[in-house]
């Protein structure tokens, strides 16, 4: 007898690559007979399983509108939802784009305005002889200046 | 293939004919019956829509396999988080239907031995890479040849033959590992 199929062998086997010498093994040897009718009556009820488990179920059948949907093929209605979705986020940000232009326009133009109004107050503030806080203080020296020059003068 | 082409002239007929198939195959795939039905439709309008493109090199129901593949893999591939939430989800299906499928009449302990299998194999399935396990699904849920599933898939055969035998391999080390 020749020797057992190994495990390359069986798999080739039963994935439907099937030759003479491994068919007349299989005749001879019982050994491997029964390796491989065990897997194969195993695949054979995983099949079934498959089988079954998709019949149980509800959508085992076709859904009953199938076939209203093919006679309508470009109809709107038919766009999934997730696709209306879509489309109407695109259709509003269409809309949108005009009034956020808008909104863009009119800050830039406050922000232009605050910039000329900040540059106004530097432009005062560098035309002050001091800072806006030493004001009273020069105020002060120049009351003394003026009280002290007719005194100067006595 | 003549019966095959007629079935294209009607709707009803091909869905009538080949929607358990499809529906199979996509639910063994996804393990989710709402997905795997909306993959279903989809395959059945994609091809009544493209039906003039058939050139009837392959088979109708092999054609449809090949669109069928095609949707499971963008369902799996655009969920797949939920794709193993659903996987982990539906294995108590199985445990009811492994006891309905196995028990033939033998003898409490060969069908205990018989359900531990199964489980086996569907728990190998769902660990294969994609490719293997479209490929051991259209073989052993499907019984498709090794080239209509290169049809189907777009490999080569030699391709389906390394991808088969690889996930056959995975599967005979599950079984091996609950039944030695």
């Amino acid at each position: 007898m020749n020797e057992h199929l190994n495990p390359d062998a069986i798999d080739r086997y039963l994935g439907g690559e099937r030759d003479k010498a491994m068919e007349n093994h299989l005749r001879e040897c019982a050994e491997c007979r029964r390796a491989v009718e065990r897997i194969e009556t195993t695949l054979e009820q995983f099949r079934a399983s498959a089988q079954a488990w998709s019949e149980s179920q509800p959508q085992g059948q076709p859904p009953a509108g199938l076939a209203a949907r093919v006679e309508a093929p470009a109809s709107l209605f038919w766009i999934a939802p997730a696709r209306w979705a879509a489309v109407a986020t695109a259709v509003l940000a269409l809309a949108a784009l005009p009034v956020y232009r808008n909104y863009r326009r009119n800050q830039a133009a406050d922000r232009a305005r605050a910039d000329a109004l900040l540059l106004e107050e530097v432009c005062a503030d560098l035309s002050r002889p001091a800072p806006e806080p030493l004001e009273p203080l020069i105020d002060l020296v120049s009351q003394s200046t003026t009280q002290s020059t007719p005194g100067d003068n006595q | 293939m003549e019966a095959n082409r007629a079935s294209l002239d009607d709707f009803d007929a091909l869905v009538a004919l080949y929607w358990p198939g499809v529906f199979r195959f996509a639910l063994a795939s996804l393990r989710d019956r709402d997905r795997a039905a909306t993959v279903a439709q989809d395959c059945f309008l994609r091809a009544w829509r493209s039906r003039e493109r058939f050139r009837g090199d392959s088979s109708v129901r092999t054609w449809l396999m090949q669109i069928a593949v095609n949707l499971v893999r963008d369902e799996a591939r655009s969920r797949k988080l939920q794709f193993w939430r659903s996987a982990r989800a539906a294995s108590g299906d199985f445990g009811a239907l492994s006891a309905t499928v196995a028990d033939q009449g033998e003898s409490p302990e060969a069908a205990a031995s018989a359900r531990e299998q199964l489980r086996a194999v569907w728990r190998a399935v769902r660990g294969l890479p994609e490719r293997q396990r479209t490929v051991f699904l259209l073989r052993f849920t499907e019984e498709m040849e090794l080239l209509e599933i290169a049809a189907a898939t777009g490999m080569a055969e030699g391709t389906v033959k390394v991808h088969l035998f690889r996930a056959l391999r995975a599967v005979r080390e599950q079984v091996r590992q609950v039944s030695p």
